[in-house]
């Protein structure tokens, strides 16, 4: 009872915060909720059972195509369009979810993230050899502010207030299955699968399980950036965007939720600030530097952080409350031994 | 008919090439060194910039490329993956600290050539047409084809019967055991990487001069195929990846002609995905039933 409460608080927490924020802030902040949703998936994934998926960008254009389309096809009040939307978006990012989970039962950590990364460089092909509608991509459904909404709130921060509220949807049962038994089962297939097997666990199932249950929030995350920008578009969910999910995860710390949180924070607004920063170097220099600076520092700041931080900003914060040791600890053990 | 096989062949030699260094490192020393296509695509604008500036000829200019591509493979390796030995998660943060480094070399290059695309001199290597039974070649597809081949054979040989390659080979069976007996592994380890890398940047030269040029997205464009070449053939599999690298090419030329050139990369992941459930790794890996 008690994770469902907090989720709920820190929900009404966010829609709060929306108020402070002027309209881009809550576009971007809308944008966090997106990808907080996949990399809290990933993270899980990556942190409890070990495997490590380069691939999430995918899964959530998978549940952007399957909102886009399924929510214009509605007819009907927009509560209904958004449900149904929504409803497809599971549903399509769970089933490429259950296909990737039935290799990857089957697969070892490098052929595993091998397979991911193929499937993201493979997205484009499929956009425009799929009816998807190649590199233009699909539209999103427009969702207006409610009219008893209207005088209140711009744009932006209704959209902000449906991205919160959908991840809030997507990350708690995340958590809950993480803390409850299915989690003890991960951490056991991934401490010793022909332990865990003697167990009566089977690894298998395990697996392929916790890739549908990380596809699902990530389908959502998709989703709510659907919503945001109103189109899905297969340049959207490229490699860079697919290893930045990954990087959220690392930063963070992995198998950790707030961690999550803040990796996301972390890569939608850097990026973001040394563009920003560029935009202020003049003429020539900054041209050159244009869009580039940002993956420089990016990556130099990433390597420094793998080699110097091992344990993700979620470990920085364990060490610092040191005094009271978290129930369930940050698993740090990760693919491939 | 024969055309299409036989271009698929030419290209099937570039990714093998690729390939091969990608595979080279994992084989050794089990790390994914995803800064490997950064590197290929180095290796296309320093073979370009280094043929515009001198106009060396071909012949000298692949060594030349080849040298930075090993000085490029030992800092690859002194940056991204010496930091991490002997830590738990060794194999993941390397994999991490790899792409980041990937992504600094390709800002790197942006930085130094800009957006453009690059191109070889007009006229800097001969365009000429062969016809062999009715196949029509280039030069620069034979040349290609040669070197590949060349390498490929060299390394095997320098592998399986020089006592850096037994070196090499008591590394990745056992480091500690090969420290033991006396094997340098700190060399070991950069003298692996080195080659990978230098085979890695001859590929990219190789693929720009056959191109005529190149894009800061050289690496990104060989990338799915090349990760396909190395999965298909069982990671850290020489013959696998020389073997995996030409039927995909093959796979890609008659794609190209029968449906057309989008479906490349939805059929190399098609014929990716379908391997790996059926063999979990790849047609030439080996099943291991426990892995320590």
């Amino acid at each position: 009872m008690k994770i469902p409460l907090r989720a709920l608080l820190l929900t009404v927490l966010g829609i709060g915060a929306t108020f402070g924020l002027d309209p881009f802030r809550n576009y971007q902040l809308a944008t966090v909720a997106a990808c907080f949703a996949a990399v809290a998936g990933l993270t899980v994934l990556v942190g409890l059972t070990g495997q490590l998926s380069l691939g999430h960008a995918v899964l959530m254009a998978a549940g952007g195509y399957g909102f886009a389309f399924a929510a214009s096809a509605v007819e009907g009040p927009w509560p209904l369009a958004l449900l149904v939307g929504l409803v497809a978006a599971v549903a399509v990012a769970g089933l490429l979810g259950l296909l990737l989970g039935m290799a990857a039962a089957r697969l070892r950590g490098p052929y595993l993230a091998g397979l991911t990364l193929a499937l993201v460089i493979a997205l484009p092909s499929a956009a425009s050899t799929l009816p998807l509608g190649a590199d233009q991509g699909a539209r999103a459904p427009f969702f207006a502010v409610p009219e008893a909404l209207a005088a209140l709130i711009a744009l932006e921060q209704w959209h902000a207030w449906l991205a919160i509220v959908i991840a809030a949807v997507a990350v708690t049962p995340l958590v809950m299955l993480r803390s409850g038994r299915a989690g003890l089962r991960m951490r056991a297939v991934l401490d010793d699968e022909t332990a865990a097997r003697l167990s009566g666990v089977d690894p298998g199932l395990v697996k392929a399980g916790a890739f549908v249950a990380s596809a699902v929030p990530a389908g959502l995350g998709g989703a709510i950036l659907a919503i945001a920008t109103q189109q899905v578009t297969p340049g959207g969910y490229g490699l860079a965007f697919s290893l930045l999910l990954v990087v959220a995860a690392v930063v963070g710390g992995l198998g950790s939720i707030g961690g999550a949180a803040i990796g996301s924070v972390l890569i939608v607004f850097l990026p973001w600030i040394v563009d920003e920063l560029v935009a202020a170097v003049p003429s020539d220099l900054g041209q050159r530097l244009d869009g580039n600076l940002a993956v420089l520092l990016f990556g130099a700041g990433l390597i420094a952080m793998t080699l110097a931080w091992p344990g993700g900003a979620a470990r920085l914060l364990d060490r610092l409350r040191a005094a009271r040791p978290s129930r369930l600890a940050t698993p740090t053990t990760t693919t491939e031994r | 008919m024969l055309q299409q096989l036989a271009n698929g062949v030419f290209t099937g030699s570039i990714y093998a090439l690729f390939a091969i260094g990608f595979t080279l490192v994992f084989g050794i020393l089990r790390h994914l060194n995803l800064a490997h296509p950064a590197v290929f695509t180095a290796g296309a604008f320093v073979g370009i910039e280094v043929a515009t500036r001198t106009a060396i000829p071909v012949w000298i200019l692949f060594p030349v490329v080849a040298v930075f591509g090993a000085l490029a493979g030992v800092l690859v390796e002194r940056i991204a993956f010496r930091p991490l030995r002997g830590r738990d998660d060794e194999h993941f943060a390397g994999l991490i600290s790899s792409v980041a480094l990937g992504g600094v070399v390709i800002a790197l290059l942006q930085a130094r050539y800009g957006t453009e695309p690059q191109s070889f001199p007009r006229e800097y290597f001969p365009n000429q047409l062969f016809e062999i039974a009715g196949i029509r070649v280039t030069l620069t597809q034979l040349v290609t084809l040669g070197l590949a081949l060349v390498l490929m054979l060299g390394l095997a040989w320098l592998v399986s019967a020089t006592s850096l390659g037994r070196a090499m080979r008591a590394v990745a069976e056992n480091p500690t055991a090969a420290q033991v007996v006396g094997v340098n592994v700190g060399w070991v380890t950069a003298g692996t990487y080195a080659m990978s890398s230098a085979l890695g940047t001859v590929a990219g030269a190789l693929l720009a001069l056959n191109l005529g040029q190149a894009g800061r997205d050289l690496g990104a464009s060989i990338e799915l195929v090349g990760f396909a070449v190395i999965i298909l053939g069982g990671l850290g599999s020489l013959w696998g990846a020389m073997a995996a690298g030409v039927i995909l090419g093959l796979a890609e030329a008659l794609t190209i002609t029968y449906f057309d050139s989008t479906w490349k990369g939805l059929v190399a992941f098609a014929l990716l995905f379908a391997v790996l459930v059926l063999r979990p790794r790849g047609l030439f890996g080996h099943v291991k039933v426990r892995e320590v």
